[in-house]
């Protein structure tokens, strides 16, 4: 080992660097297999054909997850989403509409926990 | 702030926790290869980190027997650099066992000390000695001038010739012929305890009933040099021997403070025989 190497090794940046990166690394080993619950904001669409309506709703919801570290970190949030058929709503007006699991699309690794609002009021104006 | 939060979600750092913990694995690890760095013999710091790598490794490439090989013997490694380095350490600088200097007795450093004290009484000075034992003295005197150093007749001669000399403090010295420091005083609140005792004896002036009292308490010698008449007051063990000649008081000094000295040092080292002696037939008998 050449004397430069030995001094850029010794250096304090270095070693701090270094630690950070090891001890991110080992924390990460250890931690993958851990299940922990996460709640991200998950946005909230309607599905529509007949685009005559506007619709006024909460644009996302709140919901609880649970999975492994690793399997959590693969999630992408961008994809996720909760999807209602609104397509038999012909008249305006306001529909109080329940939110069911089956309507959040999540991978099969990750357990959906809670979720808040349970209901939303889907309000139709004719533009 | 997006960017942050996107950031900690790709790194798999959900919250504050995740956080902590990772700080703490970094600290721990920082300080270890840090002190692993304080090693200039190997470059230890490069072995740890490698090691730490290919655990790492065969995690990452999904190689599970080694990986539960290299995580199960990971602690004893860590033992492993602790030993290499503290066995380094201790070879370069620090020793297995507190290794004391043998001591040299100059037995004539008490002819020394009275030579020089018969030049202060020429000189019209009053002298007194404070001769330490095995008793510590360290706390219970207060010393001015701190010399520590080999008793010898010209350092002493001008010591006690200088302006920093206080004729009404002692010269303390240890019982091995070494000048731990001029202008010493005892510290000792006795004076009401003690003058309510001898409210009788009005002769005996504060620092004799001050001297009665330290030697009685510790295993020092205290004694002073009459100016005039070359007489000694020896204090030993609480007892006031006056108006000493000299040849007497280099008797009684001799008895009290060297020969105790060489007495306790031939014990320890019969001590010490003894026990090797007793090692020895223990293996013997073992074997």
């Amino acid at each position: 080992m050449t004397i430069k190497s030995k001094k850029s090794l010794g250096s304090n940046c270095i070693l701090k660097i270094s630690a950070l990166i090891f001890g991110y690394a080992f924390w990460l080993i250890l931690a993958q297999d851990q299940t922990i619950e996460i709640t991200p904001m998950i946005p909230l669409s309607f599905y529509m054909p007949e685009n005559n309506f506007k619709i006024v709703a909460p644009s996302e919801l709140t919901a609880k997850l649970s999975g492994k570290r690793l399997n959590l970190q693969k999630l992408n949030l961008n994809n996720i989403g909760a999807h209602i058929d609104a397509s038999n709503l012909n008249q305006p007006g306001t529909y109080r509409i329940e939110i069911n699991p089956e309507h959040i699309f999540l991978p099969s690794y990750v357990k959906l926990l809670y979720y808040h609002p349970v209901i939303v009021n889907l309000e139709l104006i004719d533009e | 702030m997006i960017l942050s939060y996107e950031l900690f979600y790709r790194l798999a750092i959900f919250n504050l926790k995740d956080l902590i913990e990772i700080l703490s694995i970094t600290s721990g690890l920082y300080f270890f290869s840090v002190w692993l760095k304080q090693d200039k013999q190997k470059p230890l710091v490069l072995y740890f980190y490698s090691i730490c790598s290919l655990v790492i490794l065969a995690n990452l490439i999904y190689l599970p027997t080694l990986s539960n090989l290299l995580s199960t013997i990971f602690p004893v490694v860590i033992m492993l650099f602790i030993l290499i380095h503290q066995r380094s350490l201790q070879q370069n600088f620090v020793a297995l066992k507190n290794i004391q200097p043998a001591q040299i007795f100059h037995t004539n450093w008490l002819e020394t000390l009275l030579r020089s004290c018969i030049i202060a009484a020429n000189n019209k000075k009053p002298i007194s000695c404070l001769i330490e034992g095995q008793d510590s003295l360290a706390n219970l005197v207060s010393c001015d001038l701190i010399v520590k150093a080999k008793l010898e007749p010209e350092l002493l001669d001008a010591l006690v010739t200088s302006n920093n000399y206080d004729e009404n403090k002692m010269i303390w010295l240890s019982n091995t012929g070494f000048l731990i420091g001029l202008n010493t005083n005892l510290i000792m609140n006795i004076k009401d305890h003690v003058l309510n005792n001898n409210n009788n004896n009005n002769k005996i002036d504060n620092w004799l009933i001050q001297a009665i009292w330290f030697t009685k308490q510790t295993d020092c010698l205290i004694f002073r040099m009459h100016q005039l008449s070359k007489k000694f007051d020896i204090i030993i063990a609480g007892k006031l021997i006056e108006n000493v000649s000299m040849d007497y008081a280099i008797k009684l000094i001799q008895k009290h403070a060297i020969q105790d000295l060489i007495k306790h040092n031939s014990y320890l080292d019969r001590k010490n025989y003894d026990h090797q002696i007793q090692k020895k037939s223990g293996q013997q008998l073992h074997t």
